[in-house]
Formats: structure tokens, sequence, C-alpha cells
């Protein structure tokens, strides 16, 4: 039992390198990698030629100077040698979360470290995506098992079609349906950003403030996501109510309390857990989009940001670790698996 | 082909498939009448070509948005003659006058006023003049412009052609001299003192379609009545023509969808987008239903090592982040062009192991059936088994899960547009949202560059839902009682 376990880890594990490997296969083999160290480079070469000039008069010795500093520049940025020696380091050093330093994005604080930027956007990303999701799932699947009970119903047949439809809303468009309606024309709430300008003093007042801004972003995840909770709470509890151990337990007259909690939902409970697992450990990446709409500094505005700039460093840590939250989260069920489903047997 | 009748009788006794099978109707017949109607290069030719909008209004809202404000506001009014209205020919002079009457009711004034002269053409040497008129209902009557058409050049051999590939635009509201003879009459007859300043702080279209109020002071109030607006064209040589003469009114409203930043009829680009999603929506779907399957199919049947490495390969797929990965591919990539393509194939290269988990196991328990063993007892080959037996058991199945993929890829494209990832050549909802959202027009209020394109995309990814709803009885042939 322990060593499928065992193996499924290792596959999952395995997605973590991988992305590595592709992004950084990528930006080499494309020459993206070169263009831009050679162009941060050239930069520092043209600063060391304007005060080289202004020490040295004799052209012919200039020239030798200059050559000599462009090939400490060059070897100092790893261009003396071929992409992949470079690659190659930078994922070993990213794997043991030695994260580097950013080119031009910098925290709030101003720090370069990658690892203080990602540290600074987390909370605000558990704040916009995570609370939503906490929220929506529990909302949602108290609905969704209460439908099931009633299979075909008005209200059961209601409730599936508005969930169908919050599954298909994308999040931007119901965040800038929003936006328009309750942040231009009735100007209620704030159209973008965190805290207004300039933020108010004193902390309560501040953290009012944010909560402002937020209800916006709140209400826009809310509805996109709480259908899809519904609507899976739902199938899945209709799918078990019509295993035939439930009819069984119906038919020996079990009171339809008992059957809907010891034969229905202890069965149901695992699917719904793997659910909310993986939509939590998904939500930490960030809605890139929302953020972007909103104008929330979280991670998905910072993944967005850092493509924009092509800040490899950022970008490829980034990646890393959206990916070991998922698949960490994913080992998590794995083992979970085992405690909440009797009947999983590898 | 049974199989197909089958599924289709069965899909049909839904409603919601029903309801969804309609609007994908509706979505088809459109996206065919543009593919007919619209010319092939639509995307760089018209849509990204600022020049084929510049007699739009912009940022103007749709015709009925006015509706609801009760105000008469004007709407875009394109007047075109290719006959001159009156001609009189002297012995080395012939003048053509092309004249339209505007009868102005409105509570607003317009956005701008064009005039356009297209294929002009002389003979002599000495190059055709054309002079701009306006005739107002207060009698008033002032020459605007006027200029000289380009004479010819040293080696040109007559007849000499101007203006035949782009039309000579004389935006009236902007040109200097027609601003200048209109404060000077104005001033004269209305004994105001109107000043150039003034007139560029207020807008000049009040000065075409005003009058200083009596009140004196910095006011204007808008003079109803018939207009006259006429270009006089004098030909030195009596053979000379002008092909057409445009007078543009630019509304303060425009088409039924309005215009966006550069003037662009926002409904020719979203009708546009019907062809362009659905494109993008099926051919991700198919690629990803094909890939997949085939997949799937090969590691349930097959077995063995080719099974652990199809499945461990979409375990390390499946798990990687879609949308960063999504973004990160479409970035690096677009340069090399052909952009829908590059997110179509990168969502396909990401999307695949979904299905291909899903059915392997249904493949593994086709295997066990006794008709696999009679077909394998006759000496069927393997592929023989996989194409004849195995694929048309599953093929209701991977038909709705292909129908599911649709939307998904519709919205994955919306998306990576949204981040100004499109396809510049490939018009699309997403992008036009996109170009929205980043002129600022959920912060403006410019609703109508922003609410169709995103209603168009949740319309069509629910009509392709609402079709997977009905299949549900298929997908999961266990569950009896869904919607």
């Amino acid at each position: 039992m322990i060593k499928p376990l065992f193996y499924r880890s290792l596959t999952l594990l395995l997605v973590a390198p991988a992305i590595l490997l592709l992004m950084t296969l990528t930006l080499g083999l494309t020459g993206i990698s070169d263009r831009i160290l050679v162009s941060m480079a050239e930069q520092t070469l043209q600063e060391v030629k304007k005060s080289l000039a202004t020490q040295i008069h004799d052209p012919s010795a200039l020239e030798a100077a200059i050559q000599l500093r462009k090939q400490e520049i060059y070897s100092s940025y790893g261009l003396d040698k071929p992409w992949f020696y470079r690659m190659f380091q930078m994922v070993i050093r990213i794997a043991t979360f030695d994260l580097g330093r950013t080119r031009v994005i910098k925290s709030f604080t101003g720090s370069q470290e990658v690892s203080e930027i990602i540290l600074e956007r987390i909370p605000n990303t558990i704040l916009l995506v995570t609370i939503p999701l906490i929220f929506s799932a529990i909302a949602g699947i108290l609905i969704g098992v209460k439908v099931a009970s009633r299979p075909g119903t008005l209200l059961d047949r209601l409730t599936s079609y508005l969930s169908v439809i919050s599954y298909t809303l994308p999040s931007w468009w119901i965040g800038i349906v929003l936006i328009i309606l309750l942040g231009f024309y009735v100007k209620i709430f704030p159209v973008s950003g965190m805290y207004s300008i300039p933020p108010p003093s004193g902390a309560l007042s501040r953290i009012l403030d944010l909560i402002w801004h937020s209800i916006l972003p709140f209400t826009t995840l809310v509805i996109v996501q709480i259908g899809g909770w519904v609507y899976s709470a739902r199938m899945i509890v209709l799918n078990i109510a019509q295993e035939d151990y439930v009819n069984a337990a119906r038919a020996r007259g079990l009171p339809e309390d008992i059957v809907r909690r010891r034969y229905i939902l202890r069965v149901a409970a695992p699917p719904i857990v793997t659910n909310i697992v993986l939509g939590l450990s998904g939500s930490l990446g960030g809605a890139i989009i929302t953020e972007t709409i909103f104008g929330w500094y979280g991670m998905g505005s910072l993944y967005y940001q850092a493509i924009m700039t092509l800040e490899e460093n950022l970008l490829i840590a980034l990646t890393y670790i959206y990916t070991l939250i998922y698949i960490s989260a994913r080992i998590i069920l794995e083992v979970m698996y085992l405690a909440l489903d009797p009947r999983v047997r590898y | 082909m049974s199989f197909v009748r089958e599924f289709i009788k069965k899909a049909w006794e839904s409603w919601s498939t029903r309801i969804g099978i309609v609007f994908l109707a509706i979505l088809i017949i459109l996206s065919i009448l543009v593919v007919l109607t619209y010319p092939m290069d639509f995307g760089t030719r018209v849509w990204s070509n600022p020049s084929y909008w510049a007699d739009n209004p912009r940022l103007a809202p749709p015709i009925w948005a006015s509706f609801f404000t009760m105000a008469k506001t004007p709407t875009h009014t394109a007047l075109k003659l290719n006959q001159p209205t009156n001609m009189l020919e002297e012995e080395d002079l012939t003048l053509m006058e092309y004249s339209v009457e505007i009868n102005y009711g409105y509570d607003d004034y317009p956005s701008f006023l064009h005039v356009l002269i297209k294929n002009v053409t002389f003979y002599s040497t000495r190059p055709p003049r054309i002079e701009v008129w306006i005739g107002r209902p207060d009698s008033l009557i002032v020459r605007l412009t006027s200029f000289t058409i380009r004479g010819p050049s040293p080696t040109e051999e007559p007849p000499y052609r101007r203006y035949v590939e782009s039309p000579y635009r004389i935006i009236l509201t902007e040109d200097s001299s027609s601003i200048l003879n209109l404060i000077y009459s104005l001033n004269e007859k209305y004994d105001s003192n109107i000043t150039l300043d003034e007139v560029s702080t207020i807008g000049s279209e009040r000065l075409f379609f005003g009058c200083p109020s009596k009140l004196g002071g910095r006011g204007f109030s808008i003079l109803r009545g018939p207009y006259r607006l006429y270009a006089r064209v004098y030909v030195y040589d009596g053979l000379g023509s002008v092909g057409e003469v445009d007078f543009i009114l630019g509304g303060k409203t425009y088409g039924l969808l309005g215009t966006d930043m550069i003037g662009r009829d926002l409904m020719m680009g979203l009708l546009y987008g019907f062809p362009a999603s659905l494109m993008i929506g099926f051919l991700a779907s198919v690629l990803v239903t094909s890939i997949g399957t085939f997949l799937g199919v090969l590691s349930g049947y097959i077995g063995g090592r080719t099974d652990t490495v199809i499945q461990r390969s979409s375990d390390v797929v499946l798990n990687m982040p879609l949308l960063p990965i999504l973004i990160f591919f479409t970035f690096i990539f677009r340069e090399f062009g052909m952009r829908f393509l590059l997110i179509i194939l990168v969502l396909t290269a990401f999307s695949w192991p979904g299905l291909t988990i899903i059915i392997r196991p249904m493949v593994m328990q086709i295997k066990t059936s006794q008709f696999i063993e009679a077909a394998i007892s006759c000496g069927a080959s393997r592929r023989w088994i996989m194409r004849r037996h195995i694929l048309p058991n599953l093929a209701p199945f991977i038909i709705a899960q292909s129908i599911f993929l649709v939307p998904s890829a519709i919205l994955a494209e919306a998306a990576l547009s949204f981040l100004g990832l499109g396809d510049p050549t490939l018009p699309t909802w997403g992008q036009i949202l996109e170009q929205g959202f980043r002129s600022g027009a959920i912060y403006l209020g410019y609703w109508w560059w922003v609410i169709p394109p995103g209603t168009l995309i949740v319309f069509t990814a629910i009509t392709f839902l609402l079709i997977t709803i009905g299949l549900e009885p298929i997908l999961n042939p266990k569950l009896k009682s869904v919607i």
C-alpha cells in the first residue's frame, strides 16, 4: 500500500523539475535569455566606456581597456559560456530556493530579492483569492448537498442552471460589469487598487479602507466560483445516491436522515475535500486576470508584470512556487484519501 | 455511423441541449455569413488599419443609447455625390458644384465635419481648384476653404489622376482657414467677439452649427434648420472630372454598437469574432480530443511500459499550472507570427492529459469484453481492434467531451487576448475587450466597448455548456435524473 503511494508522489514531485527544465530550455533555445543578458551587459559597458574615456586619452589604449572590461563584464554575466551552463546553474539554484534577484521589479520596500517580493505578495493574494474561495466553497457545498436531496424539483433545476451559468462566467467579465455598474455609474465602490490614494492614517481606518476596496473583487470571485461548487457537490451526492447500497439501505427501512448522513455524505466527503484542497492550493497562484482588473498587488499580477518585463528569475521562481504548492497539496491528498475513504486500495 | 444517430437522438431528449443547439446554429449561421462577406485579410487591411476608420466618430455610443437620455443626438451622416448637382460651362472653365442639404434639428453639435474628394482627373497643366462653402439657416454664406490640386510633374503625361488610392480629406472642423473664415463672418453678423483661443477650448463644431448667444459673452446656441454644404470645383480643360465628393457629418452616436478609440465600428469587429472564436474553439477541441483519445486508447489497450510512460507523463503535464504556462509560451513565441495557431498548439500541448486519464480505464474495461476476445481469436490485429471495436464504443463519450472542450478553449483564448497576447491579424472578442480595458473604458464609462464582447464570449461558452448538460447521461450513464 505504501509503495504505490510512494511512486505516485514521486511522479508528482517530477512536475517541479519538469516545469523548471521546460521554461529554462525555452528561454535558452529561443535565445531570449542571451538577448536579455547581452542587453544588460551592453548597458553596463556603456557606463564603463564613459568613465574610462575620462581617464584614458590615448585612443588605442582606451580601445584595449574597453575590450578588457567588456570581457570581464560578459563573463560576469556568464555570457562567455553557452547558455546551458548558465541555465543549469539557475535550475539548481532555484530548485534549492535560492531565488536570486530581479532586474527592474522591486518590492514595496525597495528590495530586489525575488523571495522578498514573492513573500510580500502572498498575503494580498490570500486576501483577494483565498477568502472568496473558502466562502464560495462552504456556501456552494451546502447549497449543492441541499438541492441534491430533492433532485428534479423546480428549486433543483433552477439552482443547476444558475450554477452552470456561474461556472461559465469568466471572472474578468463579472469584474468589468461590476466595476462599470458599482464603480462608475453608482459610485459606491472604488474601481481599482487596494487602498485609497492617499491611504488613510490609523490602523483601523486602513483596514476598513482595504475591506471597502476588496468588496468588488470578493463579490466577483464568489459569483463566478459558487456555481462550480454547487454543481460538483450536487453531482457527487447524486452519483452516490444512486448506488445500489444506498437503495439497499433505504429498502431496509433506515430513516432518510441516517441514509443521507452515513451512506451518502460519508462517501461524498473525499471527492469534495479533494476539490477544496486543490482549489485552495490553486488559489495561491493568484488570479492573474482578476488581479490585473482590480489593480491588486498579488501573485497573479506579479506574474503578469514579470512576463511583460521578461524578469527571467522572477518568472521561473514564481512558476516553480505555484507548482510546488500545487503538488504538495496533491501529495497530501493522496495520503488523506487513504484515511478518508476506506475503499481506496492501490 | 449508427452511434452518431443514437447520440443525437439521446442528446435531443434534453431541453438544455435543444436550446444549446439552437444557439449554436445561430452562431454558425452568423459565422458563415461573416466568412462569406468579409475580406480574407479583414484583420490586417481593415480592422487594424486606422485610415480605414478615419471618417468615423471616435468613442461614439450606439444609436439606441440616446433613447435613454431623450435628447436628439446627431447621428452619423455620410452624404456621397457621384455627379455634380450643378454645372456651369464657359470657354476654358467648367464649374462643377456638389451640393448637399442637411436639415439640422439635433440637440447637440456633431463631432466633426469632413469633406472627401476622390478620383480627380484633369488634362491641362493648370490643375483644378476646389472651394468648400457653407450656407447656414441664418442666411450666412461662408467660403470655408479653398485649395488647388497638386499640378502635374514635368515627367507626368495626361490624364493626370489624383486621390485614386486614398481620398483627399479636409477635416473642416480642424481646418484653420475654415475656422478663421467662420469666426470673421460670425463676428461681423452677430457683432460678437469670438477669438481663436476661445474656439480651441469650446470646440470648433459650434462655429459651424451654432451662433453666439444673444446674451453676449462666451455662450453658443445650436442653430437648427436647413444647412447647405457645397464644394465648387473649377476645372480648366473642359474634360477633367471628380469621381466623388463626400460630406461626412460625424455623429455623437454610431451604428448599432458604437465605435472605439480610433473610430472602428465595433459591430464589424464583434461579428468577425463569431467565426474567429468558433474556429479557435473547434480547432483546439479537435486537436485535444484526438491526441487525448489516441494516447488514452494506446495506454489502456497496449498496457505494459507504454501505459506507464503515457500515464506518468500525463500526470506530470496535468499538474502543471495551465494559465501561467500558456502565458509564458505565448509570450515567448509571440514574434513568430500566426499567434492564434500558437495559442491553439500550446493549449493542446498542455490540456490533452485530462482525456487520456479518463479514457484509459474505459478502454481497459472494453478490452476484457468477449467481442474483443472473439476478434483476437479471429486474428484481428491490435490496430484493427482499437480502430473498429474500441473507438466506436467510446465515440459518444469522446464527442461529448470534445463539445465540452470548445468553451474552455474559447475562454482560454479570451483570457490570453485580455492580457494583450492575442493575434492582431485575427481580431477576437477578447482583443476588443482588452483594447477597451487598456484604454480605461471601464473607468470612463465606455460600456459599449467592453460589455458586448464580454457578453458574446459568455454567450458562446454557455451555448456549448448547455449542450453538454444534456449529454450528462452519456458521459455518466449511471446517472439517471439530471436536469
